[in-house]
């Protein structure tokens, strides 16, 4: 079986030929097993690695193999799709040591995505500040959205979904629900945001329409944002994000209700923007990397989804104004791939849920 | 037609009457909710998506209904066949609490609404509305037969 489990650990673990499942151009190492729903990993300038657990840990990987928890987390409400998500080192973290987490806060009758900063000493969290909570709180313990990344101007970028049973929300402006979020390291909304000055509108805002996005990645050579989100039944969408752009959820959709009835008969609507690409049926993207990096040159400038029923990570070509060229799927039968991320090495590490692996991606015959 | 003969075709126009109507007024309610947003719906498009859900999500939501009706209706003939005084409300009410039941128990389960047009008590109310027609209705096909007129 080609993804079985990895009894030692350290990234010079046994070596995995899927040549079943993944293009000959790519080998598949462990680099570490044995968490519970593996959410998020993120690097560090030191080498070592942070990874989230769904259900509120918070781990510091050393490159020797070496794993220790650390403490302070915030209490999570971890429950459905709720719990611990994005763990984002600070753009200064090499002089600050501050982090940002993302996670699900509250109970099942009033929670929210937070986003909270802390400084990372050894292994433990210190100074643990809430920057932002979405609002309203809501009763649905699923679609938190939660996944960060920063702007080349340092401000930070949060995903929000819409609660599920409130996705006429996503459209309003009222509100946090189902958009993206732009707030700077203290959480305050940045001058030069879209909506800043519009009495009916939340400062924080910075695209909207949007249902439940799991993944979000800058690219730092053209700097353009690309997102992607789970449409319900098919639509699964990846979108180039542009500040005040509407994205058209629950409006248009080229999903369907899971019950099979329509969200919407539309799939286009003036003044609403157009996916990248949609995903029909769907296949639950999960993470999402802009590959920048020597190991895979010719994948330069793509993009790097991971999905979670598909258990398959695809590569989304896009050419330099950032639209659609090619799709393709690099590997797949890994199990459910929450999360996809880019060593500073130009390796691709995956986060496989369903086993609690940590896998690498480094071209074949490295 | 033999008494059992109208029980069933009353079982199955209650069923399907239930089912196009809590469908229809949850096609509505959702098309209400996008006219809510701005977003036009010309009626050629109400009557084209309620078609559509009549095929997308009826097949569905109608398995449930039908379990819950041969629940509710089953228990409410008991009860009307020893107080016949009853059955002019009693099967409505039956199919009533019927959807009520399905709803809130599949809300209970998936902690999210798996209908669309029943988030709000107003839309609750209609599926509810939609039920009670499905039980007048077998109330309506059986009558000669209970009443034995």
């Amino acid at each position: 079986m080609a993804h079985r489990k990895q009894g030692g650990l350290g990234l010079l673990a046994a070596v995995l030929l899927l040549a079943a499942s993944a293009h000959a151009e790519v080998q598949v190492e462990t680099v570490a097993d044995g968490f519970g729903q593996p959410w998020c990993i993120a690097f560090l300038p030191s080498g070592d690695m942070l990874i989230t657990e769904r259900g509120g840990a918070l781990h510091r990987l050393e490159p020797s193999g070496e794993r220790r928890p650390i403490d302070g987390v915030p209490p999570v409400f971890a429950r459905s799709q709720g719990g611990l998500f994005d763990v984002l080192p600070a753009p200064d973290f090499a002089t600050s040591q501050r982090l940002y987490l993302s996670y699900a806060h509250g109970d099942g009758k009033a929670n929210a995505l937070r986003v909270a900063t802390a400084t990372l000493v050894e292994t433990a969290l210190e100074d643990l500040t809430v920057v932002f909570e979405a609002a309203p709180l809501k009763d649905t313990p699923v679609h938190y959205g939660g996944r960060m990344a920063w702007l080349p101007d340092d401000t930070l970028l949060v995903t929000t979904g819409d609660g599920f049973d409130y996705r006429e929300a996503a459209q309003g402006l009222d509100n946090h629900l189902g958009k993206t979020i732009r707030i700077d390291t203290d959480g305050k909304a940045p001058a030069d945001n879209p909506f800043t000055g519009d009495p009916d509108a939340l400062d924080e805002i910075w695209t909207y329409g949007h249902r439940n996005p799991q993944g979000i990645a800058v690219d730092p050579v053209t700097g353009h944002v690309f997102q992607h989100e789970h449409g319900p039944k098919g639509g699964d969408e990846v979108n180039r994000l542009v500040a005040g752009n509407n994205y058209g959820w629950p409006a248009i959709s080229y999903g369907l209700d899971y019950n099979g009835a329509y969200v919407t008969p539309f799939v286009a609507y003036p003044g609403m923007e157009q996916p990248l690409l949609h995903w029909t049926p769907s296949i639950a993207p999960a993470g999402l990397a802009v590959y920048r990096g020597e190991l895979f040159p010719g994948w330069n400038g793509n993009l790097l989804a991971t999905a979670l029923v598909e258990q398959s990570l695809r590569r989304v070509e896009v050419d330099a104004s950032g639209k659609l060229v090619n799709q393709s799927v690099v590997v797949s039968g890994l199990g459910r791939l929450r999360d996809v991320r880019v060593a500073p090495d130009g390796s691709i590490y995956l986060l496989d849920e369903s086993a609690g692996r940590i896998l690498r991606l480094v071209p074949e015959g490295n | 037609m033999k008494p059992w003969h109208r029980r069933v075709l009353g079982f199955l126009a209650a069923a399907l009457t239930a089912t196009l109507l809590a469908t229809t007024a949850s096609t509505q309610s959702v098309l209400a909710s996008l006219g809510g947003l701005g977003v036009e719906v010309p009626l050629s498009v109400r009557f084209e998506a309620t078609v559509h859900d009549w095929l997308g999500m009826g097949p569905l939501y109608g398995a449930l209904i039908t379990a819950g009706f041969l629940v509710a209706l089953l228990t409410a003939g008991v009860i009307v066949r020893f107080a016949p005084a009853t059955r002019g409300w009693l099967y409505p009410l039956a199919g009533a609490v019927a959807v009520a039941t399905i709803l809130i128990a599949m809300k209970s389960v998936f902690e999210i609404s798996t209908i669309a047009g029943a988030r709000t008590l107003a839309g609750l109310a209609m599926q509810m509305l939609a039920g009670a027609a499905g039980g007048w209705v077998f109330g309506r096909v059986t009558r000669r037969n209970i009443d034995g007129t």
